[in-house]
C-alpha cells in the first residue's frame, strides 16, 4: 500500500504539472483535421505568433481537432478562440439555417452568439465538377452549362455525399442540362479521382482545392448557375477576442484575400503531395526563411512529446481506474442494489461512442486533456470493476465463513482474504483497462489532448500510410510493453498459492 | 444451549435444542443430512443468529447483535469448516498465525506458540511453510485444526472436518485428532454422520432428526436403550463387513 502511494505521488510529481502550463496570456488556435484546416489553423497560429510575442502572449495550437462539433464547443466554452472555417459550414452545422448564404446575413446571424467572421481568406472550398484537360478541350468544356455539348455515354462517378446531399447531385441534375445515362454514384472520393486519371470516369465532383486537380492536370468547371453553395473560407473567432486583443485581431486581417484557390491548392500540394510539414508549408507561404522539413521529419521530432503525452493520459487514467474501479467493484458485491446500478453505468457508459463522450464531456471540462483522461476514466472503469466484482463474488463460500468464524472484522476479512483471494481477476481487469485504454487514448486528439493519436489523425487527414504507422505502431509497441509488465506484476502481486 | 430455534424462512430447521456440553468432553452431533446438526453449529459458533433461545459459554451469554461481543466470542471459540478451509494464498504457517497478526500479537508470542503447537500437532516447521495445495489431505486438516487452537480456546467446533478425505487417510487422521484431542484437553464438540468416527473421536453422542435432539448419552446407553425406533435405526444403518 505504501508503495502504491509513492508511486502516485511520483506519478503526480513528473506527469502532473505538465499541463498546467505558464500563467502568462494565451490565445488557442484551433483547427479541423484535413490537410486544409490544419495549414490555415498553422498559418493563422504563426501571423499571431508575430504580433503575440512582443505583446507577451503566448499562441497555443489545438489543430487537427475532431469535426465542427467539437471545434464549435470548443469556441463557445472560450477553449479556442479562433479557427478557420467555411461559411457554408457555419450556415448549415453552427447557425442552422442554410438559406443564410451572404456574408453580412452570417455576420449577423453569429453576433448573438458571441461569434464574428472575417472577410474571406481568399477562396471558396465548395463542390465543384472537374474533368481531364484533354476531355475539356475536346468538347470545349469550360463552365457547367456546357455540359449539354457532351455526347451520350459520358461516363459521370459521384461521391456519396455529393449524390445525396440536396446540394449536390439532386440540384445538379435539376439545374443544368447533360446526358445521364451513365452516372456512377456512391464512390469513394479517392477512387474517383482515381478512376478519372485512369480514364474509366470522364466527370466527377471535387472540392475546389483539392491538391489533385493541380496533380492530375483537371479543369474545374465555372457553377454559372450558382447551384453550390459558397464555401468561402474565413476567420470564425469569438468577439470577446476580438474587442480584447485588436492588435492580434487587426494582424490576422491582413490574410483577407491573400490566399486565392490556386494558391490553397498549391499549399494543399505541398504537404499531400510533396508530404512537408505544415509548419514549412505555412512558413513558405508567410515568406519565412526557415529549413523546409519533411512531415515525417516533424512528426519524428514529436515522437518523445506524443509519448510522454500518450502515458500521461494511459497512465492517470488507469490509476484512478484502480483507485475507484476496485472501491466500486467490492460496493457492487456488497450492496444488492446499489451494486446493480453500478454494473448498468459503468456498463452503459462502455456503449456511448467516444466522439459522443467527448462531445459530452467539453461543456464540463474544455477541449483537451481534462476531457479526455475523463472519457478514459470512465471507459477504463468497467474491466475493473467488473473483474474486482466477479473476483469476489467466485470466492468460494466456506472460506469467506473461515475468515467470519476466525473473528476478522469486515475489513480485515476484506484486506487479508477477499482481495487476495480476489487478486487474479482484478489485476486482469486492470490489465485490460490499461490496453484498452492505450488504443482509446489515440482518440484523445480529436478534442486535442495530443498523443499519439494526433500523429494517427495527421496521417489519415493526409492520407499517408507511413505518418499513419509512426502513431499507430508506437501505440502498438506500447500495449505489448504494457502487456508485458502486466505480467510481471502479476508475480509480485499475485500471492504464490494462487499461481 | 438453551431452547435454540433455527427456521429458514417459514422452513424450521431446529426446535428448541437444549444441549449441555461439559468442559473438556467430546461431544458429538450426530444426524444425517437435513437434521440441523450444522446449522446448530454454525449458530454456537456465533455464524448465523438463532431465532430464539440462548448460548451460553462459562455463564456468558452469546450477544449476536453486538458485533464487538461477537468477535470477541468467535476468538474464545475455534472453528473447523468442512475441508479444513485454508486460505489458499497463505502458507500453512500464515493460516495458523492469521488471527493473530490481526490481534497484534508480538512475533516473539506468535513464534513461541507456533512451536508449540508444531510439538502437539507433530508437524514440521518446514511444512508449514508450503502452501495448502503442497500438502497432503491429512496435513491439512491438522493445519486447520492448528488455526482453531491458535488463540487457546475453550471449545473446540469442528463441522465435519474429515469429510472429504479417503477412508485410509481418513482413519490416520482420525487417531491422530484424537491423539491432539486428549493432548490439548480442550472441549470439542464435533458434527459428522459417520457413527463409527463418532464413536471412536466422542464420548457424548447427541443425535438429531428434523432439527430435534432424539437422544444424548455415551453408546453404549443409544444401544441398550434407545428413546426412539430411529436411534436404533441409525446406529445399524453402519454395515459391518462381518455381516457380509
Amino acid at each position: 500500500m505504501i508503495h502504491f502511494t509513492l508511486l502516485v505521488i511520483v506519478w503526480f510529481l513528473f506527469f502532473g504539472s505538465a499541463h498546467e502550463g505558464l500563467a502568462t496570456e494565451r490565445v488557442t488556435v484551433g483547427s479541423k483535421s484535413f490537410t486544409e484546416g490544419v495549414i490555415l489553423g498553422e498559418i493563422l497560429s504563426q501571423t499571431l505568433e508575430d504580433v503575440a510575442i512582443n505583446a507577451k502572449i503566448e499562441v497555443n495550437r489545438r489543430l487537427g481537432m475532431g469535426g465542427t462539433g467539437i471545434l464549435y464547443q470548443a469556441l463557445s466554452s472560450g477553449e479556442v478562440q479562433l479557427y478557420a472555417e467555411y461559411t457554408g459550414t457555419i450556415s448549415e452545422a453552427i447557425l442552422k439555417n442554410p438559406k443564410l448564404r451572404s456574408h453580412d446575413e452570417i455576420l449577423a446571424a453569429l453576433k448573438p452568439l458571441g461569434l464574428t467572421i472575417s472577410n474571406s481568406l481568399g477562396f471558396d472550398n465548395s463542390y465543384a465538377l472537374a474533368v481531364r484537360r484533354k476531355f475539356a478541350d475536346r468538347f470545349k468544356l469550360k463552365k457547367m452549362s456546357d455540359l449539354q455539348n457532351l455526347p451520350k455515354g459520358t461516363r459521370f462517378g459521384f461521391s456519396h455525399e455529393f449524390s445525396i446531399r440536396e446540394d449536390g447531385y439532386p440540384a445538379l441534375k435539376s439545374t443544368y442540362t447533360f446526358p445521364i445515362e451513365h452516372v456512377l454514384v456512391a464512390m469513394e472520393h479517392s477512387l474517383a479521382l482515381e478512376a478519372m486519371s485512369k480514364e474509366e470516369l470522364d466527370v466527377t465532383d471535387v472540392y475546389s482545392t483539392d491538391a489533385k486537380i493541380k496533380s492530375m492536370d483537371l479543369v474545374v468547371l465555372d457553377d454559372d448557375r450558382a447551384i453550390f453553395p459558397k464555401y468561402e473560407a474565413v476567420i470564425l473567432a469569438r468577439i470577446e477576442f476580438v474587442s480584447s486583443h485588436p492588435i492580434l485581431w487587426k494582424r490576422l486581417l491582413e490574410l483577407e484575400n491573400r490566399i486565392d484557390v490556386d494558391k490553397m491548392r498549391e499549399l494543399n500540394a505541398m504537404v499531400d503531395e510533396d508530404r512537408l510539414s505544415f509548419v514549412s508549408v505555412a512558413n513558405s507561404f508567410l515568406n519565412k526563411k526557415a529549413e523546409r522539413t519533411s512531415r515525417i521529419s516533424a512528426e519524428t521530432s514529436k515522437l518523445a512529446r506524443r509519448t510522454l503525452e500518450h502515458l500521461q493520459l494511459v497512465g492517470t487514467a488507469l490509476l484512478f481506474s484502480i483507485f475507484i474501479g476496485i472501491p466500486l467493484g467490492i460496493v457492487a458485491c456488497e450492496k444488492q442494489i446499489l451494486g446493480r446500478g453500478i454494473l448498468l453505468i459503468s456498463g452503459v457508459v462502455q456503449t456511448i461512442p467516444s466522439l459522443a463522450l467527448l462531445c459530452f464531456l467539453i461543456p464540463l471540462f474544455g477541449i483537451g486533456f481534462t476531457s479526455a483522461l475523463v472519457a478514459l476514466c470512465l471507459y477504463g472503469l468497467l474491466p475493473v470493476v467488473m473483474n474486482t466484482f466477479t473476483g469476489l463474488r467466485t470466492i468460494d463460500p466456506i472460506l469467506l465463513e473461515t475468515a467470519d468464524a476466525l473473528g476478522l472484522n469486515r475489513w480485515q476479512a476484506l484486506m487479508r482474504v477477499r482481495i487476495p483471494l480476489a487478486s487474479r481477476s482484478i489485476l486482469s481487469g486492470v490489465k485490460t483497462s490499461a490496453i484498452v485504454g492505450i488504443g482509446t487514448a489515440t482518440l484523445a486528439a480529436l478534442i486535442g489532448a495530443g498523443g499519439y493519436g494526433a500523429t494517427i489523425l495527421s496521417g489519415l487527414a493526409t492520407n499517408d500510410l507511413s505518418t499513419i504507422l509512426m502513431g499507430a505502431a508506437p501505440a502498438g509497441a506500447l500495449a505489448v510493453a504494457v502487456y508485458g509488465l502486466f505480467e510481471f506484476a502479476e508475480r509480485l502481486l499475485i500471492p504464490k498459492g494462487l499461481r | 444451549m438453551q431452547s435454540v430455534s433455527k427456521s429458514f424462512g417459514n422452513k424450521p430447521v431446529l426446535e428448541s435444542i437444549n444441549l449441555t456440553v461439559l468442559t473438556g468432553q467430546s461431544h458429538v452431533l450426530l444426524g444425517s443430512s437435513g437434521s440441523g446438526k450444522s446449522t446448530l453449529l454454525k449458530i454456537a459458533m456465533g455464524l448465523m443468529p438463532s431465532n430464539g433461545g440462548t448460548i451460553t459459554l462459562d455463564e456468558e451469554h452469546l450477544n449476536y447483535a453486538n458485533v464487538d461481543a461477537r468477535t470477541k466470542w468467535k476468538h474464545r471459540l475455534g472453528y473447523v469448516p468442512q475441508d479444513g478451509g485454508l486460505f489458499p494464498h497463505l502458507t500453512a504457517e500464515q493460516n495458523v498465525s492469521l488471527v493473530a497478526q490481526t490481534l497484534r500479537w508480538p512475533d516473539m508470542e506468535i513464534r513461541k506458540r507456533l512451536f508449540e503447537l508444531f510439538e502437539i500437532f507433530s508437524l514440521k516447521p518446514e511444512l508449514m511453510a508450503r502452501y495448502p495445495h503442497e500438502l497432503s489431505g491429512g496435513q491439512r486438516q491438522r493445519v486447520a485444526v492448528m488455526r482453531a487452537v491458535f488463540l487457546d480456546p475453550k471449545v473446540i467446533l469442528l463441522d465435519e472436518p474429515l469429510g472429504a478425505l479417503d477412508p485410509i487417510v481418513r482413519a490416520d487422521v482420525q487417531s491422530k485428532l484424537r491423539e491432539i484431542f486428549e493432548r490439548l484437553q480442550k472441549t470439542v464438540l464435533l458434527v459428522t454422520h459417520d457413527i463409527a468416527e463418532a464413536v471412536f473421536l466422542g464420548n457424548m453422542l447427541t443425535l438429531l432428526k428434523d432439527g430435534r435432539v432424539l437422544q444424548t448419552g455415551r453408546i453404549a446407553e443409544f444401544v441398550s436403550s434407545p428413546r426412539d425406533p430411529y436411534v436404533t435405526q441409525f446406529i445399524n444403518a453402519q454395515r459391518s463387513w462381518e455381516h457380509l
